[in-house]
């Protein structure tokens, strides 16, 4: 009764409430579903006892009256303690939603978990998913008018903010993963604390995992901390006596070892890349293929875990660890050879043994040469910890750091960089900006982005006039930030009714939002490789996006068309999704949507000239010592292998400069310098230009195209 | 184990091969591309003008060469921070920015981006920095080595300029005591306190140009005037030097006397304890006898008219004093 009562001071005050909170109670007071009228099915109630075991049931109270009683709470818990799922819908269920007014927003950083974990609290609610709970991700939005849980990534919250910028239709916003700190969590945290100033009656729940919950109470001037313990098994560390030559070579051995030597149970490797991943697999296999006549060492299954895998290859991971060989004999094992995906966005049952090599892949990006890469570098200790509980979710385990206790203490950071310190922030910039933001240098971040990456960020914008000389948007900046794309793209898109090519720029542009839509497996290069040539243009990598997008919808998109081409059918499906979503916004624009026709000689040419509208400022130039110099900064830099350029054409320009073992440009077109020079002629203004080749060349042009002005006057 | 291994350097050199295949291929690629690719002479005749180098010679640039350029240029650019002309630049400053500031409500912000480190093997962690500790501590050792033997010369020469100097400061310590010892004799005589002392020149000097007749019984007078006379006198110096003087008496009564054994005895002995006496404080007793018996001061050269006189304008009885006031 007490608890009852308690809720009812939380605003909630119906028997619904109850019936979510206190399942016995409800079993009495109401049989009845109040989101659907209907009543609750069996499964419901399934679901409901095993919801009462999580660690977080027993804290849903004293959140409540922290919530009612704060505008800003902070929950820390550990993975598996199920605040994920259960706290969004008790807020919910305690009157932060009301159908038709307003709702409850949770934010995930990625958006498989938005899509899943919505689906499983529509579950859990016993509703229909994109009805009362839904999700809204970039490119995606399932909910309804009725819909008062909506499970969203946190950049789509941050777009959402940009429309409605004191967040109205949010009651109670909940930013979980909070400790992963992804850059659009980190500006909507900056914008949310100006937004609580304008509305004391918005709550913000803050879920953290780790243990900096400190540093989320100090940002938001000493909220209180609710602390909800996990469900974890002690882990035993090991650590090497001495530094490992090899990395990989190391994790192959140990995992070998642990399979000849430990007690049963599911091996887990933390390596960096697919390559990598796929190298220690098939080492792991042969290594153990030598137990396969032993009675004492049992079965082993590898596989590997990378965001590039097939869907269908990825649902391997959770299959049971092969049995014994014979009856008695010993039992087999799985072993999981992942990137960091496994570290928190995914949880395999059934691990017991972690092997952390120490290093991941991370994003960094440089302003100083304008470059984006994910580089191989070591985690934090933040990262480790988190890495070794993975042992223990099922039972006790144990965890074999390749490094030395040594190193773990001196050279690794205890928390990796948040991810603001690393990226690239003209998009932040146009939304902060368009969100009415006015003062960028002292906009309360948590962890500021070095000056350099916001000068990088403003250059850009105003070279695409998205901002005039006084860092105020413009016309065409605003029009740029309704467009959920890199600025570059949306000028590429706002400038293609200029060239005429509106459709086929929107097609380039969709195919560029999504992830490789060309495969290569490792044991089908060749035929891949053959596949790509048929849609291949020889002016670059832009042009074969479009080959193959037209190839595809002249397949109709047939599932066996795409396999037998290479072509991920995922990766079209979801471009052609986006395209669509881009053309509706285009219209809402006021952005003509225009061919030239495909017999009409300038069919390419416009469009180049519309991709270089948008790319003018990532241009590399061939260097007579036949490498290429990124334009401005004089990079050294190499096309990337996958290209679908045949020549070395003198001027190019590219999506991305990356680092590998080498620089490299990746997706790359040729074009005229002509056309850089009338197109942005203030980028190109050789007075501000370093002494290169490229500037030599440039004067050329602007000599001859002075000479062929004067002839035509 | 060795099976493995073997595998691995086969993939490896799979690896390696097809990259040079690739090598060649792009190589072929560029000879196309140079040779069809048309450029307009006036282009060509301004690159050749105003790039001397002939282009063979910048094709001789192996790939191993140019990723090496590649790597040196990055490292270059990475640490070259985005000049004041830049127009982001420009823009951050008229949004506020103060230069070398960070960014944030409280300009608490990284001031330089996160270096972008590449990692091309896959030496495990702590490898690299272990080997680099060895080579760091390598260097150190020889960085050590050579500090020290800088710091032996240092220290020899060091030595040599303070012995040189040492000796400067004996030779004035000797010449200042010989000129003072001379006064206080010239004194004593002049002002009738007569009989000898340790004070006056040693005794060599003494059998040759003084004689020692005139030694009398008030030697012990001459210490108890030395003390009376010298009232305000209660420095150590000032008693090292009565101690000194009484001694001397002693001494001399003994030597004067010569018809006292123990007179005798005594006056060696005194005779040992001045000798004993280092020169620094055998010239501290003489100034101080000058200064309290004849209100004397060798280092102003002035004889005072009264004790309050000298307090008022001597600034002191060592040399040093001296010096300080001349500065």
């Amino acid at each position: 009764m007490e608890r009852k009562r308690k809720l009812d001071v939380g605003g909630a005050g119906s028997s619904s409430v109850a019936a979510a909170v206190d399942a016995k109670k409800a079993h009495v007071v109401s049989r009845m579903n109040p989101w659907t009228g209907q009543p609750y099915s069996q499964k419901y109630y399934e679901i409901l006892t095993k919801r009462k075991t999580l660690p977080v049931h027993q804290f849903l109270q004293e959140l409540l009256s922290k919530v009612a009683a704060n505008q800003v709470v902070v929950v820390e818990g550990e993975t598996g303690s199920g605040k994920t799922t259960q706290i969004p819908q008790f807020l919910v269920e305690a009157g932060y939603g009301q159908v038709g007014q307003f709702s409850v927003a949770c934010t995930q950083p990625r958006r498989v978990a938005a899509m899943s974990i919505a689906q499983r609290v529509s579950d859990e609610m016993d509703v229909t998913l994109g009805d009362i709970v839904g999700y809204s991700i970039r490119f995606e939005i399932c909910t309804s008018q009725r819909t008062i849980l909506n499970f969203m990534t946190d950049g789509m919250l941050l777009r959402e903010a940009m429309n409605d910028p004191m967040l109205a239709k949010y009651k109670c916003i909940v930013l979980d993963e909070a400790h992963e700190r992804t850059l659009a969590t980190d500006v909507l945290m900056g914008l949310l604390k100006e937004v609580l100033k304008r509305r004391p009656d918005l709550k913000v729940v803050v879920m953290s995992a780790t243990l900096d919950a400190g540093k989320f109470q100090t940002y938001f001037d000493s909220a209180p901390l609710l602390k909800v313990p996990g469900r974890m098994f002690p882990v035993e560390i090991f650590y090497t006596p001495e530094p490992e030559r090899d990395y990989v070579e190391a994790a192959v051995r140990t995992v070998v070892q642990i399979h000849r030597c430990e007690e049963p149970g599911d091996i887990l490797v933390f390596l960096t890349g697919e390559l990598e991943i796929e190298t220690a697999c098939a080492q792991i296999r042969s290594e153990c293929a030598q137990f396969a006549g032993s009675e004492t060492v049992g079965e082993v299954m590898v596989y590997p875990l990378y965001s590039s895998l097939a869907p269908q290859a990825q649902q391997k991971i959770f299959r049971d660890a092969p049995g014994p060989k014979y009856p008695g004999g010993p039992p087999g094992r799985k072993v999981v050879v992942s990137t960091n995906i496994a570290e928190t966005s995914l949880t395999i049952d059934g691990i017991v043994y972690v092997v952390d090599p120490g290093f991941s892949k991370q994003k960094v990006y440089n302003p100083r040469i304008r470059v984006e890469s994910l580089l191989v570098s070591p985690i934090s200790r933040a990262s480790a910890k988190q890495r070794s509980g993975r042992a223990g979710r099922t039972r006790p385990g144990k965890c074999f750091r390749l490094y030395t206790e040594r190193s773990f203490q001196e050279e690794l950071l205890e928390q990796t960089y948040p991810e603001i310190l690393r990226s690239k922030m003209s998009t932040v910039v146009l939304t902060l900006l368009k969100l009415g933001v006015e003062d960028l240098v002292h906009f309360d971040f948590m962890d500021p982005p070095a000056p350099e990456t916001l000068m990088r960020a403003l250059e850009l914008l105003n070279y695409l006039g998205a901002l005039d000389d006084e860092g105020c948007l413009t016309e065409i900046g605003s029009q740029m930030s309704e467009l959920p794309v890199d600025p570059q793209l949306a000028k590429m898109l706002i400038a293609s009714p200029d060239y005429n090519c509106s459709n086929e720029i929107l097609t380039i542009v969709a195919m560029l939002s999504v992830p490789q839509v060309f495969m290569r497996p490792k044991e089908a290069a060749k035929e891949a490789d053959a596949a790509k040539a048929q849609f291949a243009h020889m002016d670059g990598d832009h042009l074969t996006f479009l080959n193959a997008y037209h190839a595809y919808k002249q397949n109709d998109g047939n599932k066996d068309w795409c396999f037998n081409n290479f072509i991920n059918t995922r990766s079209m499906g979801s471009a052609d999704n986006v395209r669509e979503q881009l053309s509706r916004l285009m219209q809402r624009l006021n952005l003509p949507l225009k061919s030239t026709e495909f017999t009409n000689r300038d069919y390419y040419t416009n469009i180049k000239k519309a991709l270089c509208a948008g790319m003018f400022m990532q241009v590399a130039h061939r260097e007579r010592s036949d490498h290429y110099l990124t334009v401005k900064d004089n990079q050294i830099v190499g096309i990337h292998p996958s290209s679908a350029l045949d020549s070395k054409p003198e001027w190019v320009i590219f999506e991305e400069f990356v680092l590998t073992s080498k620089n490299f440009i990746r997706t790359v077109t040729a074009v005229q310098p002509e056309w850089l020079v009338e197109i942005a002629p203030h980028y190109y203004d050789l007075s501000q230009f370093p002494e290169c080749e490229a500037k030599h060349a440039l004067e050329a042009v602007y000599r001859r195209m002075l000479n062929r002005q004067a002839k035509a006057d | 184990m060795a099976k493995r291994f073997k595998k691995a350097r086969l993939a490896a050199a799979a690896e390696t091969q097809q990259q040079g295949r690739q090598h060649h291929h792009d190589a072929d690629d560029y000879m196309s591309a140079a040779f069809t690719v048309p450029q307009p002479l006036s282009s060509l005749k301004a690159r050749s003008a105003l790039k001397p180098h002939p282009q063979e010679q910048q094709r001789t640039l192996s790939r191993k060469e140019v990723d090496a350029l590649a790597t040196d240029r990055r490292i270059e650019g990475l640490d070259t921070p985005i000049e004041a002309t830049n127009p982001g630049f420009k823009l951050l400053m008229k949004l506020g920015w103060k230069r070398d500031a960070g960014l944030g409500k409280r300009g608490a912000g990284i001031t330089a981006p996160i270096a972008a480190a590449v990692k091309q093997n896959r030496s495990g962690l702590g490898h690299e920095s272990k080997a680099e500790a060895r080579r760091a501590a390598a260097k150190a050792a020889a960085a050590e080595r050579e500090q020290r033997a800088r710091a032996q010369e240092l220290a020899a020469r060091k030595e040599f300029r303070s012995s040189m100097s040492g000796q400067f400061a004996a030779r004035r310590l000797a010449a200042d005591l010989t000129q003072a010892q001379r006064l206080v004799e010239q004194m004593d005589v002049a002002t009738g306190v007569s009989g000898r002392t340790p004070l006056w020149p040693p005794e060599p000097e003494v059998e040759v140009e003084a004689d020692d007749d005139g030694a009398d019984q008030d030697d012990l007078s001459f210490a108890a005037a030395a003390q009376a006379r010298g009232g305000a006198a209660t420095s150590a110096a000032a008693a090292t030097a009565a101690a000194a003087a009484a001694a001397a008496a002693g001494e001399e009564s003994g030597g004067g006397g010569g018809d006292d054994a123990d007179g005798g005895m005594m006056s060696e002995e005194l005779r040992a304890e001045w000798a004993a006496l280092s020169m620094a404080e055998q010239l501290a007793c003489c100034l101080q006898y000058l200064r309290s018996t004849h209100l004397y001061c060798l280092y102003c050269g002035t004889r005072y008219d009264s004790a309050g006189d000298m307090d008022e304008h001597c600034p002191g009885v060592a040399k040093d004093d001296h010096d300080a006031e001349e500065l």
